[in-house]
């Protein structure tokens, strides 16, 4: 909620004046909770990257559509990544398996690699095989670092929904694991 | 597992990619303009998907006629060479986006999985990914700009046969608005099996920077024995695009039994051939301009495609063409 707050009082600064010192910071910010969501929502892979950097352009793009009192910003520039992302399934037809299985993280020893990816490949397998709505909760909460109240905006469920949801979908997963 | 360890599965976006997009976003900005999405990285990913799609249905179509002989041999088509072809962007697009079903149209009970390579595993190093897929692999002695191993995977062989139906033939043709081009009537039924081989992926990462090595015995396609390939080959390019005149000069050029085709659309990139090691080898390179609906084109680097022996292998990255061609001419 804090870190969330936080970001909120950067954003909108930013938002409304667009001033190049509040963006550097809002940037680096907001960056991986993007990042994270795309990770999250579709897997390893240069797709984070790429629907990350559509995302942001298409916030700073839309910059001056941007009202604070219809909502938080988080809200506001994850409803942008969700609609991007909507836009991914549509387009996306046919991946090539090999270049989906070769996006690795780097700047990690061998085996440190070695464990982080099979625990990686195991936790994204398992969202793979998620219905979409709970794996979109599952990024958004986890990937971005939403809290329930911000997902349920986003989302257009209640609060108390969410947070059952997640629940659930966590104890699912524990079981798979 | 738990939130803790749910949360801890993130992770930073890359030092170079966080600063491209941040400038990139500051230019944008500061220029009051909309680029569309140059700034991010080359994607060889679609490039080849894309292209794989058009040779698909380039080999789809290149499909024999059946002739009653039982003691024939079949035909086989091996990659030797690879050669471009440049076709209509419009057509790469329909074939791309889907609004022509290609799958839906070919696929059904026509197409069989005899084997199914699975996922893709990973793998410590390239001698034990070639160990796994039975081939020698080779590795560049050269790397440019600090790029190390990130990550080694293997594609197990596949195995899958096409099963002609004349009618749905037609039909994706008839869809493609080629109105012209006749579909021989003893195809129906034809059975065409292609053969994917294990293959080795071997992903180098500097920042921002990709490349990424493919390499795995031929493909091969066995088709049925007294093939018109040229006849078929032309039909294909047809459906990729090409005019009446233009494919049929083409078609009668080309070896259909070693040549893959590579279709590149003529508005996004340019072709040539280099040698790599002796062998001809296919360079593919993007420009990096704005390019509307070819936009997974967009970014600069190149695609590095060239047989050896029984071997085919693919190069491709954000890096230049002179850095792609030294790569690969350091392969050892």
């Amino acid at each position: 909620m804090a870190t969330e707050s936080v970001a909120q009082s950067r954003w909108i600064p930013w938002v409304t004046a667009a001033t190049e010192a509040d963006w550097d910071g809002l940037y680096r910010e907001q960056l991986p909770r993007v990042y994270n969501f795309f990770r999250y929502r579709l897997g390893e892979g240069p797709e984070a990257e790429d629907l990350t950097s559509i995302t942001f352009e298409k916030a700073w793009r839309s910059r001056h559509r941007f009202r604070r009192d219809l909502g938080a910003f988080s809200t506001w520039l994850f409803a942008i990544a969700r609609n991007v992302a909507v836009d991914h399934y549509r387009q996306v037809r046919d991946h090539a398996p090999l270049e989906e299985a070769a996006e690795i993280a780097g700047g990690k020893t061998p085996e440190e690699v070695a464990v982080e990816r099979s625990e990686a490949e195991r936790l994204f397998e398992l969202l793979e095989r998620l219905p979409a709505r709970e794996r979109e909760l599952i990024a958004l909460k986890y990937g971005a670092g939403l809290t329930n109240r911000a997902i349920a905006r986003l989302v257009g469920l209640g609060e108390s929904n969410v947070g059952t949801i997640l629940h659930r979908t966590v104890q699912a997963l524990r079981a798979d694991w | 597992m738990d939130d803790k360890f749910l949360y801890d599965a993130r992770r930073e976006p890359a030092q170079d990619f966080t600063e491209r997009l941040h400038e990139s976003l500051r230019r944008q900005g500061a220029a009051r303009t909309v680029r569309g999405s140059a700034w991010r990285g080359w994607r060889p990913v679609p490039v080849a998907a894309s292209a794989l799609v058009a040779i698909a249905a380039v080999l789809l179509f290149t499909i024999p006629s059946v002739r009653a002989s039982a003691q024939a041999f079949l035909d086989l088509f091996r990659v030797r060479n690879f050669t471009a072809v440049t076709v209509d962007a419009a057509r790469m697009q329909q074939l791309e986006n889907g609004s022509i079903d290609l799958k839906g149209l070919l696929g059904g009970d026509h197409v069989e999985t005899l084997k199914d390579p699975g996922p893709p595993q990973l793998y410590p190093d390239p001698r034990s990914a070639g160990s796994a897929a039975g081939i020698p692999v080779r590795v560049p002695g050269v790397l440019p700009r600090g790029l190390q191993v990130d990550s080694v995977v293997v594609q197990q062989e596949g195995l899958a046969r096409l099963t002609v139906d004349l009618a749905k033939l037609r039909e994706v043709i008839r869809s493609l608005g080629v109105d012209d081009a006749s579909v021989p009537p003893s195809l129906d039924g034809a059975r065409v099996t292609l053969r994917m081989p294990p293959a080795v992926g071997i992903q180098y990462r500097s920042g921002g920077l990709r490349v990424r090595l493919i390499q795995a015995r031929s493909p091969e396609v066995t088709l049925p024995p007294g093939t018109d390939l040229a006849q078929l080959g032309e039909l294909g390019l047809r459906v990729a695009g090409m005019s009446a005149a233009e494919a049929h000069r083409f078609a009668q050029s080309i070896d259909w039994h070693s040549t893959l085709l590579v279709p590149v659309p003529a508005n996004v990139s340019s072709f040539r051939e280099v040698q790599v090691q002796g062998n001809k080898a296919l360079l593919v390179t993007t420009t990096g301009q704005d390019l509307g609906p070819h936009r997974h084109f967009g970014g600069s680097g190149s695609f590095l495609m060239w047989a050896d022996g029984e071997m085919v292998y693919a190069l491709c990255g954000n890096l230049g063409e002179l850095e792609l061609t030294e790569m690969a001419n350091s392969l050892h």
